[in-house]
């Protein structure tokens, strides 16, 4: 997630980094964190104070610290809810190796993020207007299935 | 709000290295491989690379000028998944908003998040269970 300074800047840059294997920016969330009725065309995910990076830039990030230092120790608490369908589709992919059933959505977002302050890093605290005010471009859930499941 | 929003991107397009003008403006230009440097710091994964359940990366990547990397732009036909030999449910938003810093600045944040909630088998080739979030 960026944070924009007036200049349009990137200021703040929260991800988890990469893995040792490659997975991009992905974390693993408590149990319970996600809802989903794809029938009925909703989801959400909601959770708190999630341990993640503040990297400054993305940059910063896929080259893990080699272009602006280490990251700063961050948080990020946000809730987003899938609502309202737009359209359903399903994809058979078998170049790319997916299929699945998705279901195009709006949704909202809000989100308080926490940068702790260290040696080099000041603290930062963010917090987004209420979701209402949040602007979807492109939001979907579904069901997928990859890899082995796709065979 | 919108017309708030507009005024910082409009900004953030000409001179900013945000999330998405930075796929966007160098999203397949050829990939010269991840170099690293040799100041490199390496965090502590977030997956962590003794966990045994950690997953494996979707086989398609997208190309940046510094390296290649296992994800694809959010999309109709686009696959959500971040991780590979996965079956389950995903959720993907491409969102902007606004928000205000702790000293009352107005900043515009942005992104593409992601859930993937389901079994999936991981690099020890067992299967497991688990809600993943693409932050």
């Amino acid at each position: 997630m960026d944070v924009l300074d007036p200049s349009g800047q990137q200021i703040h840059g929260y991800d988890p980094g990469l893995s040792s294997n490659g997975v991009v920016w992905v974390k693993e969330l408590p149990d319970g964190s996600v809802v989903i009725n794809p029938a009925a065309g909703t989801a959400s995910l909601n959770v708190t104070d999630v341990a993640l990076f503040d990297w400054v830039t993305n940059k910063n990030s896929f080259l893990q610290g080699s272009v602006l230092g280490p990251p700063a120790n961050a948080t990020i608490s946000m809730r987003i809810d899938w609502s309202g369908v737009v359209a359903r589709h399903n994809l058979q992919e078998p170049d790319q190796g997916f299929a699945g059933e998705f279901v195009l959505t709006g949704a909202q977002i809000a989100v308080t993020l926490h940068t702790e302050a260290d040696a080099t890093h000041p603290a930062f605290d963010f917090v987004s207007d209420p979701a209402s005010t949040s602007v979807s471009d492109f939001a979907e859930i579904g069901k997928e299935r990859n890899g082995v499941f796709s065979r | 709000m919108i017309n708030e929003i507009d005024g910082f991107l409009r900004t953030g397009l000409r001179c900013g290295f945000t999330r998405r003008n930075f796929f966007q403006r160098t999203a397949g230009v050829a990939g010269a491989g991840l170099v690293l440097g040799k100041n490199l710091i390496l965090p502590k994964p977030a997956l962590g690379s003794a966990d045994a359940a950690q997953p494996n990366p979707i086989p398609l990547t997208t190309a940046l000028p510094f390296g290649t990397f296992h994800f694809l732009f959010p999309g109709p036909s686009s696959e959500p998944s971040l991780i590979t030999d996965f079956n389950g449910f995903v959720g993907v938003i491409d969102f902007q908003g606004m928000g205000t810093d702790g000293n009352g600045n107005r900043l515009v944040y942005r992104g593409d998040n992601r859930f993937m909630l389901g079994e999936y088998v991981g690099v020890d080739g067992r299967a497991h269970h688990a809600t993943f979030g693409f932050i």
